[in-house]
């Protein structure tokens, strides 16, 4: 929980600081913008200009009329030259317009651009905000399944426990069993053990096979005393002792405490 | 939250390993550290018999029975005790003899054949196991049914004791019956390990003492009085035919075969006084083996031929000592009592039997060589002349009771002692032959 | 079955061995040496003038023919002293008296100890005679240790009976 709730605080903050980095990048990215458009702004210095002029041009075509009769010829040539000349700046007008529209177009469209790549700006800080909203759930969520994983795996263990704690005092109890199976085999098979005569400092193992209500049906001898009769005395010993009362009836316990196969190892004092 | 994890996590460990031996190990193992040490249950079922018309010469099964009780090693059921009494492998109901907690079975059958003579059958069978350990058919006739009868014995006797058995052997010793005028009349006999078949070698109306087997058994050495002093005898027990070897002024007596058969060990006191003296049989000639003012006597051979034991006042009251067969420096081995005398070797050389006293009470005793652990064996008062059974198992000696000296036997651990009637008189000096057949 | 049989034929084998000891029965008494007979050897004696031989005399010293032990001990108590001198002094007058000592022992103990310890005071008393002026070669000893006893039964009352050496003339 502790780790959950650090979790959380730290996602949060990462929030925080991505729109801080978002919100700082905007404020760069406008303030960059006029000196990055440094030319069109003298574009516009000439159009203005050229507007000024064809004031001028207007006044001085009203005074050349007046003027008309005075100055037939000249005033002719000089208005063709005039005209031509109005011409001319009317087309250098009209290209200026043309300049001026091209640029306002391409004013226009660094503006449109601007506001598109503003746009996308825009739509992908929505997107990064998005994301980053996605992932904050998703960090929820993970966070939740964590916990529920835990808390799954904490009820899994405490289930456990308990069951171990429960195997615990059946082996105990199993254990007591098993101790007592085996006082009462040693006893049985040391009263049937007969050393008397047989020399000292010999020893034999006998595997001994059991069913279910303690009789013997196998007695092999797996480690000879290298001396026939004391070998003979031990295997002896344990026919005569089987049945062993004490060994439980039931399969399921029989199996439970292992007692398909014991091992005897006939080691007597001297 | 992650320290409880914890716990569980070592309380789970902790139940594993408790669980382990249990559930996931090979065996349980028992370690069988004591036993008990009793005679051997043992039935030796009446032995069938093929003239039903007829009783059987012999009681074998009877004879087996008492050998074996009297080893103090088997304990055979009584007959009336039994639950069957099978002569024949196939009629053995192995479960009612379990139930009874028998060991061992013996059946056999006792047949007459048409020339007159005997076949004896028998068979050994483990009862747990159902199954035949031995058996043999042994050709025999009548008056070697008895010695049949001891040699089943000493077969089931090494196969279940793992030593060899002693029935079929022999002893020698001393009888003295009192005539109505008085006088007394000394028989030296042999007989069947168990007392029977008695057979007289010498008699004499003067004392004879000390028989003493040659290894190969076919002599025995003793002391004959006959001639109005001690003298020393070694008679051919199949021909009867003797000849007088020490007959020195002064005691001759003691004798004591080496282990090869080719010397005797002897006390002579031509010399002034009891010494142990070896001689050569073939040559006759003597080697003194002791030098001592005091009485030297009671020489003992040890069975691996290189030590004389023997007794000697030398240092006050009689005691034990060890000398090398060849001679030299006599080495002191009792201790314990005012009175220690008259060694015998037991056939491992483990051991020495004497006749130890204290005050009025004298026992047989037993010395280990090795740790020199003294014990005594036998509990009546005046016990003397031990002998140790060919495979070392008994000790035959003499007791005084009611009737004077009778024989008695104890197991060499002292556990079992008995008394052994022998038809007449009393008997002295018992000496258990050896093996007959090595 | 071939196991068998060989064994058959082993115990046969040991079995006529045995017959063949067993149809010998008994072994009669072995050579002409004279058993039983008491020897007792009498000198010509001394005449002492009352006519009776002095060894036949109830009052005489020499009546005591007996000399009686401690138990495991040939040493001769005083009480016997005056009847050992008076034994060598009959001997050392009638060298020609040939003398038996017969050494004893009660039935303690072993049967061969006995035997030398009865010689040893057989031997004791000889020496003493022979001090007391007796001739050694006048004196024979026999030890017959436990085997000849004189009383009967397996007390003190018996033993000192038989702790003893007779004097055997």
């Amino acid at each position: 929980m502790e780790l959950g709730w650090f979790v959380k605080l730290r996602s949060s903050f990462y929030a925080l600081l991505l729109h801080v980095i978002a919100a700082a990048m905007l404020i760069i990215s406008l303030d960059l913008s006029p000196k990055s458009i440094l030319q069109p702004k003298q574009n516009i210095n000439i159009v203005n200009a050229v507007a000024i002029d064809k004031k001028q041009v207007e006044k001085e075509l009203q005074r050349l009329k007046q003027a008309e009769q005075k100055k037939q010829e000249t005033e002719k040539k000089r208005l063709e030259e005039l005209e031509k000349k109005a011409k001319d700046a009317e087309k250098k007008l009209a290209d200026a317009e043309k300049k001026r529209v091209e640029e306002e177009q391409k004013l226009a469209d660094t503006k449109k651009k601007k506001e598109q790549e503003q746009q996308k700006r825009e739509l992908e800080e929505q997107k990064l905000a998005k994301l980053e909203k996605e992932k904050e759930e998703l960090e929820k969520k993970r966070k939740l399944e964590e916990e529920h994983k835990r808390q799954e795996a904490a009820d899994k263990a405490l289930k456990e426990a308990l069951a171990a704690e429960e195997a615990e005092v059946q082996s105990e109890q199993a254990q007591e069993l098993i101790d007592k199976i085996t006082a009462d085999i040693y006893r049985s098979v040391v009263n049937n053990f007969n050393k008397s005569g047989l020399p000292q400092g010999l020893s034999c193992v006998l595997r001994v096979q059991l069913i279910p209500g303690g009789e013997v049906t196998n007695v092999t001898l797996v480690e000879s005393s290298g001396n026939s009769i004391f070998d003979q005395r031990s295997v002896t010993a344990v026919e005569k002792a089987s049945p062993f009362q004490t060994v439980p009836d039931d399969v399921e316990s029989f199996e439970r405490l292992g007692l398909r196969q014991i091992t005897f190892r006939f080691i007597p004092e001297e | 939250m992650n320290s409880i994890i914890k716990f569980i996590n070592q309380r789970i460990l902790f139940i594993l390993l408790f669980l382990a031996p249990i559930a996931h190990s090979a065996d349980l193992e028992i370690i069988i550290d004591k036993g008990i040490e009793n005679a051997l249950p043992i039935a030796i079922v009446p032995f069938g018999w093929s003239q039903a018309s007829a009783l059987p010469p012999i009681d074998v099964s009877a004879i087996i029975s008492d050998d074996l009780a009297r080893s103090a090693r088997f304990a055979p059921m009584e007959e009336q005790d039994m639950p069957q009494r099978p002569d024949d492998f196939a009629q053995i109901n192995f479960k009612d003899w379990q139930k009874l907690g028998m060991e061992n079975l013996v059946i056999g059958q006792l047949n007459q054949t048409e020339t007159g003579e005997y076949i004896v059958d028998f068979r050994l069978l483990d009862v747990y196991k159902g199954k035949q350990i031995v058996g043999f058919s042994i050709p025999s006739g009548k008056d070697r049914l008895r010695h049949t009868a001891h040699e089943i014995a000493d077969i089931i006797y090494e196969k279940l004791i793992g030593v060899r058995g002693a029935f079929a052997t022999r002893i020698a010793y001393i009888t003295v019956i009192k005539n109505r005028d008085g006088t007394k009349k000394y028989t030296l006999q042999i007989a069947d390990a168990d007392g029977f078949n008695p057979q007289v070698l010498l008699q004499s109306s003067e004392p004879l003492l000390s028989p003493s087997w040659s290894p190969d058994g076919k002599k025995i050495a003793y002391v004959s009085f006959e001639s109005k002093n001690s003298m020393v005898y070694v008679q051919d027990i199949l021909t009867g035919k003797r000849e007088r070897i020490a007959s020195n002024p002064g005691i001759n007596s003691a004798p004591a075969w080496s282990p090869d058969g080719s010397r005797l060990a002897m006390t002579l006191s031509k010399d002034g006084n009891p010494e142990i003296y070896v001689m050569n049989l073939s040559s006759k000639s003597l080697q003194r083996i002791t030098t001592n003012s005091a009485i030297d006597t009671e020489p003992a051979w040890s069975h691996n031929g290189s030590m004389l034991a023997f007794t000697s006042d030398r240092g006050g009251g009689p005691q034990i000592y060890e000398v090398p067969a060849s001679g030299g420096e006599p080495k002191r081995l009792t201790f314990v009592g005012p009175y220690n005398a008259r060694p015998r070797y037991s056939p491992d050389d483990k051991y020495i039997a004497v006749v130890n006293g204290e005050s009025n009470t004298y026992r047989i005793g037993v010395l280990d060589r090795k740790s020199g652990q003294f014990d005594i064996l036998t509990e009546t008062r005046l016990d003397e002349s031990p002998s140790f059974s060919p495979n070392g198992h008994m000790i035959i000696y003499t007791t005084t009771g009611f009737r004077g000296t009778e024989l008695a036997a104890t197991s060499t651990d002292g556990t079992v002692h008995q008394r052994l009637a022998l038809e007449g008189g009393e008997v002295r000096e018992p000496a258990w032959g050896p093996f007959m057949n090595q | 079955m071939n196991v068998r049989s060989t064994l058959i034929i082993i115990f046969a084998a040991i079995l006529f061995g045995c017959t063949s000891t067993e149809e010998k029965k008994e072994v009669a008494v072995e050579e002409g040496a004279p058993a039983g007979e008491k020897t007792q050897a009498y000198g010509a004696g001394e005449d002492t003038g009352t006519g009776i031989n002095p060894l036949d005399d109830p009052n005489s010293p020499l009546s005591v023919r007996i000399i009686y032990f401690e138990y495991d001990s040939s040493e001769i108590r005083p009480q016997y002293r005056k009847t050992v001198e008076a034994h060598a002094a009959y001997l050392a007058s009638n060298p020609n008296v040939i003398v038996t000592l017969e050494g004893h022992a009660d039935e303690r103990g072993s049967r061969e100890y006995n035997l030398a310890l009865g010689e040893r005071r057989s031997l004791s008393v000889k020496n003493q005679m022979a001090l007391l002026g007796a001739s050694a070669g006048q004196i024979r000893t026999v030890s017959y240790g436990e085997e000849r006893p004189a009383a009967a039964g397996s007390d003190e009352s018996a033993w000192s009976q038989n702790r003893r050496v007779e004097i055997l003339y």
